[in-house]
């Protein structure tokens, strides 16, 4: 479902990722896991076609990113680390506007914005203008958005930050519910507990280069992850 | 503390026009320079304007006053013109820092005196008020030393008095916003109650500034009568005005004790209600969402909604970038009920009456420059630009939305404003084009300028919109370059072509020009244009 091969984006000098590869196949959840600034949301974000890439290629279901984004943005569905959506707009206007750029259909929409936004307790404030969201309820809007168009892949960074336990249980079981339905999904997160129970795939990236990937299992053995995890920060930094 | 805390409000206050992104530093460097430059000629312009403006009205009251014997007056208005300037000039900036100030929150965590805060916050109000004093205070006192002569004691007494005063207009400007916040908690719809009080104001400035040599002349007129009366009831007011004509010490002490007591008492009223005016959550009743059918658009429908509904929801926005439209809005009204009075007065100056459509031409092309919706309109993206960059849309339709707003928007005036023309005047064929053709060109070519300038000058690092709206390069660039549209024609006729050609071919051509330009930068918008947003990162 996404394929990344050998990128590289510099900053400047600095290359923020270094030679990257990873595949991620329909069904599967990854984890993708590193310290702060060690090159995630640069990677997630040349994913999603928001940053121009020095180096390498990415494709999404077969078709690169580079060549034609629009049809790679059309199955996808990005949510980015801090939620800042449109405040001007009402919690339901936002979640219409989206579904008229990705043209659902109109009982398509609705149907849906009634689930989700019943699964994740924000029906009364649809209403509300989004200024007046807390991070949380804009967390949960913000997925709520990225679910209406069924994407064939979800790319998400942190997407468990101001989630209520409750709403972060809803989403996990979402999360896997898409990929047994053959979906994808791509993700950041610190919380390392929740990528060991919930995701069948980890990648730890550190300075820009992938230090490990693939199965969970293979990657922790026998310990945790989070041992692996500080392990192999402790072995670069010795 | 005090100090660091007014260092950090100024810089803010002051930085937020030059700051640019981290990336190409040394070209943002060349960008900022250039910026400053800008802005700095347009604040020359503005302080040589002001000042000038103000030095005509003291010129016409300080012979006449200095001859009845009431020099007194003459100062007294001075204080009075400088106290308006400052008070209708800083009472949203006021509201804003004390009632809205993003930063209350967190500073108030912090271990610092709640009066520490509101004194940073005052300070740093109290130096905008005194420069906007000064641009009344220097004139005032150059143009009567040169027609009277000044002594040294009258000056020490100014000096004073000027140090002083920015203190009454703050105590004043600090209440009005503590009223206005307590209104704007109370109602729903704060936008609408923003931009009524907002033309109100406007509409009343207007109306009182195309009255201004009427009611300077009543003044001139009326000193010794008007003289009397403040003396009679007034008594500080004439204190202020005495105390730097006559040098007298006792009196300027009693009006700069008047000063700081009301300052006093307000900011000890402020500073003990400072904490709950600062974290209380100000607000109206939830609304309930209740289930609805959804209207669908089309992509292109759902851009230009959301544009709309960005405009509409943000007085600043619409205010300071579509200006144009209100202004003309006024022209139509009064081309209609003023319709005979216009009739006659053209018909009575030899030569003007085949000039009719020339001068509506330009009158509402000179409007249409007005309107720069297009200016900020990427830059007020911010944070959310991700939202358009990692949703199917094409770079065309993304710009295109932001087009059509300008479009939309300002686009029906103008229209309405040369048909109103048209039905009005006894006009030619060639007159109904060009009325018609080159302030829709005009207008634009205007949204192009702005939308392509913003493109290459955007600015996403704001911490409120009104920054990016009022002070970013990209809007004073595309409005110095609107008002180039109609300024270059007319400096090239009035100073050379009017001997080469006929005024309504000269205005044919520059609105075919006009056209011409238009369709040129579209098409650089949609080539160029389209690419530069592709490599767009907030």
């Amino acid at each position: 479902m996404l394929k990344i091969s050998h990128l590289t984006k510099k900053y400047g000098d600095k290359k923020a990722v270094d030679d990257l590869s990873l595949e991620i196949g329909a069904g599967e959840i990854y984890a993708f896991i590193g310290h702060n600034g060690a090159g995630k949301t640069t990677t997630i974000k040349a994913c999603c076609g928001l940053l121009n890439f020095d180096e390498g290629d990415i494709w999404i279901d077969g078709i690169p990113v580079k060549e034609k984004p629009l049809e790679c943005k059309q199955m996808l569905a990005y949510i980015p680390d801090n939620p800042d959506l449109y405040d001007f707009m009402s919690g339901i206007k936002y979640l219409n506007f989206v579904a008229d750029v990705f043209g659902v259909s109109k009982e398509d929409r609705e149907k849906r914005i009634a689930e989700y936004a019943d699964t994740f307790g924000l029906t009364e404030d649809l209403a509300q203008p989004i200024s007046a969201y807390s991070h949380g309820m804009k967390q949960k809007l913000a997925i709520i958005s990225a679910l209406i168009h069924t994407p064939k892949l979800i790319i998400m960074d942190e997407p468990f930050v101001g989630l209520d336990p409750k709403a972060a249980h809803s989403l996990k079981l979402i999360m896997r519910n898409i990929c047994d339905n053959g979906g994808a999904i791509f993700f950041s997160t610190h919380v390392l507990e929740v990528a060991e129970k919930l995701c069948d795939k980890v990648a730890i990236i550190k300075e820009g280069k992938l230090v490990v990937s693939g199965g969970m299992d293979e990657v922790k053995g026998d310990s945790s992850l989070e041992s692996v995890f500080l392990e192999l920060e402790g072995e670069q930094d010795a | 503390m005090l100090k660091i805390l007014v260092k950090a409000r100024l810089q803010g206050m002051f930085s937020t026009m030059f700051r640019g992104s981290k990336k190409k530093k040394e070209k943002k460097k060349k960008n900022s320079l250039i910026m400053k430059i800008l802005i700095a000629l347009l604040a020359v312009y503005v302080i040589g304007v002001l000042g000038f403006l103000f030095g005509f009205y003291f010129d016409m009251m300080a012979v006449p006053f200095h001859t009845f014997g009431i020099d007194w007056l003459y100062f007294t208005f001075m204080a009075i013109f400088a106290f308006a300037l400052m008070f209708i000039s800083s009472v949203f900036m006021t509201y804003s820092q004390l009632y809205e100030a993003k930063d209350n929150e967190l500073l108030l965590a912090m271990p610092i005196p709640p009066g520490a805060i509101l004194g940073s916050r005052m300070i740093s109000l109290y130096v905008i008020n005194l420069a906007f004093e000064l641009l009344v205070v220097v004139p005032a006192m150059v143009v009567y030393g040169m027609n009277i002569g000044l002594e040294v004691i009258s000056v020490v007494m100014t000096i004073l008095i000027s140090l002083l005063l920015p203190l009454f207009s703050l105590a004043l400007s600090s209440i009005l916003g503590g009223l206005l916040a307590i209104i704007g908690s109370k109602i729903r719809n704060k936008n609408i109650f923003t931009m009524i009080f907002s033309c109100a104001f406007l509409f009343a400035y207007f109306y009182f500034y195309t009255g201004i040599m009427e009611y300077m002349q009543m003044l001139v007129n009326n000193g010794t009568i008007i003289a009397a009366k403040i003396k009679a009831v007034a008594l500080p007011v004439y204190w202020i005005g005495n105390g730097i004509a006559e040098g007298n010490l006792l009196e300027t002490l009693y009006v700069i004790a008047i000063f700081a007591v009301v300052f006093g008492i307000v900011y000890a009223v402020l500073s003990a209600t400072f904490i709950k005016a600062a974290t209380t959550k100000k607000g109206v009743a939830k609304r309930v969402y209740r289930e609805k059918s959804l209207v669908v658009s089309n992509l292109k429908a759902a851009l230009l909604k959301k544009e709309l509904r960005h405009f509409v929801s943000s007085p600043t926005y619409m205010l300071n970038a579509g200006l144009g439209v209100l202004f003309n809005l006024v022209a139509i009204i009064a081309m209609i009920i003023k319709r005979d009075d216009l009739v006659v007065l053209i018909s009575g100056i030899p030569g003007v009456n085949k000039m009719v459509g020339v001068i509506v031409a330009a009158m509402l092309t000179m409007l249409a420059t007005l309107n720069i919706i297009t200016a900020p309109s990427i830059s007020i993206e911010g944070k959310t630009l991700w939202i358009s960059k990692s949703f199917p849309i094409k770079a065309k339709d993304f710009l295109l939305a932001k087009l059509n707003l300008h479009v939309v928007i300002t686009m029906p005036p103008i229209v309405l404003g040369a048909i109103a023309a048209i039905c009005c005047f006894d006009v030619t064929i060639t007159d109904c084009v060009i009325m018609l053709v080159l302030p829709v060109a005009a207008n634009y070519v205007c949204a192009l300028l702005g939308l392509i300038i913003n493109l290459y000058m955007p600015k996403f690092n704001w911490d409120t919109e009104a920054i990016a709206i009022k002070q970013s390069g990209s809007t004073v660039v595309a409005m110095f370059g609107s008002f180039a549209l109609w300024l270059v024609p007319l400096l090239l006729y009035a100073l050379w072509l009017y001997k080469v050609i006929n005024i309504v071919n000269f205005v044919v051509v520059v609105t075919v020009i006009m056209v011409l330009l238009a369709v040129a930068l579209y098409a650089l918008l949609m080539t160029a244009g389209s690419k530069v947003y592709g490599r767009l990162q907030s």
